[in-house]
């Protein structure tokens, strides 16, 4: 009997290693080299090093290399796709019209997105939705013009969730500043206390702080949280990014896994790959 | 531009010989060239097994065959042909005379199969056929009787990957090249791959015959039948490009015999040539590099490629179209395989 497949589109590295951690708890296993992959699902691995982009032109050789994550258990395949922005609808599209070369089955998509800096997770939706309208020669219709959270079966059995929780704004460190707050409260704060002390430095320059945007505004805020959760990571896993301690390090353990809106992407996860 | 991706078996050469085929349906000989473009003279299969496999086969084939296959080609100008062919093979038997001294007599000779091919074409845009009748050829184990000169629907030339070794339809090509004075984009084509080579010329050593030469600055003269073959598969591209002005060129396994560093300039080169001389291109190929060259060689505007799948044809899937567009998003980014 043929494996189950899903795809599992995320925003970047982070928010891959976050679902990862949820896919761990049904038993699913990294694989980690080609051997390790059937040659039917071979194709979704990029060929050619350096890359180009759309346009034919070189990308940089320190850009990161868009390979998918492939996770296994018994049963069932997943592949964490890894977009960001306006390149997510085009890295499903270029899935799926890969698997439909490859001759095997989506039997479902879920596409995980954040909102730092809009207003409703409907909007995001439909920004999505408005990229991914523009794919041409897609081998299945997938219509993700649903209610963000709820799952739709079609086939493919199709979903999107919009981070924190389908009805805040925000991203995934809000999430994991809520795991912080029940995994390493004391860290939590210590690490919101230097956050401030250091931006409130009369060391730092207006250049050195142009990252976080206009005083006060969405973006500010967006990055201050990712700063926040950096600050607690460059303890827990110094000099690594912040995807390698979700990974290692207790943020999805024991009481956060209960917190509701953990729950909530845990569903969603559950209800996709059942 | 249309480019052919599938594994080995898809049937990527298929699809070329059909087109083929189709561009000159109810002429014997067409049929009879695009078969032997498979292969070089000296490994020629007999004729009827050459006929036959043009048509699809479910069971071994015992006892004779019967095959029909039909196609509808829709031209540019919206006319829409419909082309059913009808194979059958059957024994020939040839009856010897009773021996008149009451000796034992066998009445049959070892027989050899003969075969007919009846070719029906509704539409027919030059109206050189009634609609109702066939055009019927006889075809026997060695020769075949051509009744009439065809019916053109537009110009074409199949290129495969044996073809360069062949002169057959070289010199031809080569005269129209020199005619329509494209000497100066040829030759500029063949310096991509030596880039000492200076002219062409058709020549006749010895006054025997015509061979088609190139110049090179460091040695002279050296006639094609000696270049490397990326040279003579360059040049059959050229060749075969002016003799199909108007109408299709066909390739199969374009990167045959040429370095993948070469494919960028080659295929810059077809996409001009073929633009120029209104030459609609079908290429077949199982490399990623062609693919790329195609894809650098048509710029920007992508809306004159397009990449057709065929799958394993036991696998129940149907081709797989790509327009420009997804061919160039599947190759970046670090470009996945879409062969």
């Amino acid at each position: 009997m043929p494996a189950n497949i899903t795809f599992l589109l995320v925003e970047g590295p982070h928010d891959a290693e976050f679902m990862a951690r949820l896919l761990n708890l049904h038993g699913f296993e990294q694989r980690k080299t080609v051997s390790a992959i059937p040659e039917l699902y071979r194709k979704l691995i990029p060929k050619d090093y350096p890359a180009k982009n759309e346009k034919g032109k070189e990308v940089p050789l320190t850009d990161p290399h868009p390979v998918p994550r492939f996770y296994q258990n018994v049963e069932s395949w997943i592949f964490i796709l890894i977009g960001g922005g306006s390149k997510s609808a085009q890295t499903l599209a270029k899935a799926l019209r890969t698997s439909r070369i490859a001759g095997f089955t989506v039997d479902a998509i879920g596409v995980i997105l954040d909102q730092d800096l809009e207003a409703t997770p409907e909007e995001a939706r439909d920004k999505f939705i408005a990229e991914f309208t523009k794919e041409q020669d897609l081998p299945i219709t997938a219509d993700f013009n649903i209610k963000p959270g709820i799952l739709v079966q079609c086939p493919p059995r199709l979903g999107l969730f919009v981070l924190p929780d389908n009805n805040h704004t925000g991203a995934l460190e809000d999430l994991l500043l809520e795991c912080g707050e029940v995994q390493y409260k004391a860290l939590k704060d210590k690490a919101l206390s230097f956050r401030d002390d250091a931006l409130g430095n009369a060391d730092l320059t207006a250049d050195d702080l142009a990252f976080y945007g206009k005083p006060g505004g969405l973006k500010e805020i967006s990055k201050q949280k990712k700063a926040w959760v950096s600050a607690m990571g460059a303890v827990l896993m110094p000099s690594v990014a912040i995807q390698n301690s979700i990974r290692e390090n207790r943020w999805l353990e024991d009481q956060a896994l209960a917190l509701p809106k953990v729950q909530a992407v845990q569903k969603f996860i559950d209800d996709l790959i059942a | 531009m249309n480019l052919l991706v599938g594994k080995n078996n898809s049937g990527k050469t298929s699809v070329l010989e059909a087109l083929a085929i189709a561009s000159n349906p109810t002429s014997a000989t067409q049929w009879i060239d695009v078969g032997r473009e498979r292969e070089l003279k000296s490994a020629r299969t007999p004729l009827l097994e050459v006929l036959g496999w043009f048509f699809p086969h479910d069971h071994p084939r015992e006892n004779g065959y019967d095959g029909t296959a039909a196609m509808k080609v829709t031209l540019t100008d919206g006319r829409a042909v419909d082309i059913r062919a009808e194979y059958r093979e059957f024994r020939q038997v040839e009856m010897t005379p009773e021996p008149e001294d009451g000796s034992d007599f066998v009445d049959e000779e070892p027989s050899e199969y003969a075969a007919t091919l009846e070719i029906w074409l509704k539409n027919d845009p030059i109206g050189s056929l009634l609609e109702e009748l066939p055009v019927i050829h006889e075809f026997s184990g060695r020769s075949f009787k051509d009744v009439g000169p065809g019916s053109r629907l537009v110009p074409c030339q199949l290129v495969t990957p044996v073809s360069h070794r062949t002169s057959r339809q070289l010199l031809a090509g080569i005269d129209q090249i020199l005619e329509d004075r494209m000497k100066p984009e040829v030759i500029r084509l063949l310096q991509l791959l030596a880039p000492d080579v200076e002219d062409i010329e058709i020549r006749s050593p010895q006054g025997r015959g015509a061979v088609i030469h190139l110049y090179h600055s460091k040695i002279g003269h050296v006639p094609l039948a000696v270049e490397g073959d990326g040279m003579r598969r360059a040049l059959g591209f050229a060749s075969a490009c002016v003799q199909a002005r108007g109408g299709m060129l066909l390739l199969d396994e374009v990167e045959t015999a040429l370095h993948p560093e070469a494919l960028s300039g080659v295929f810059r080169f077809l996409v001009e040539i073929c633009r120029e001389q209104r030459v609609q291109l079908f290429v077949s190929t199982h490399s990623l590099e062609a693919v790329d060259a195609m894809l650098a060689s048509v710029g920007d505007d992508v809306s004159d490629l397009v990449a057709y799948h065929l799958p394993h044809r036991d696998s129940g899937q149907d081709v797989y179209r790509l327009g420009g567009e997804s061919i160039r998003s599947m190759r970046s980014e670090g470009g996945v395989d879409l062969r």
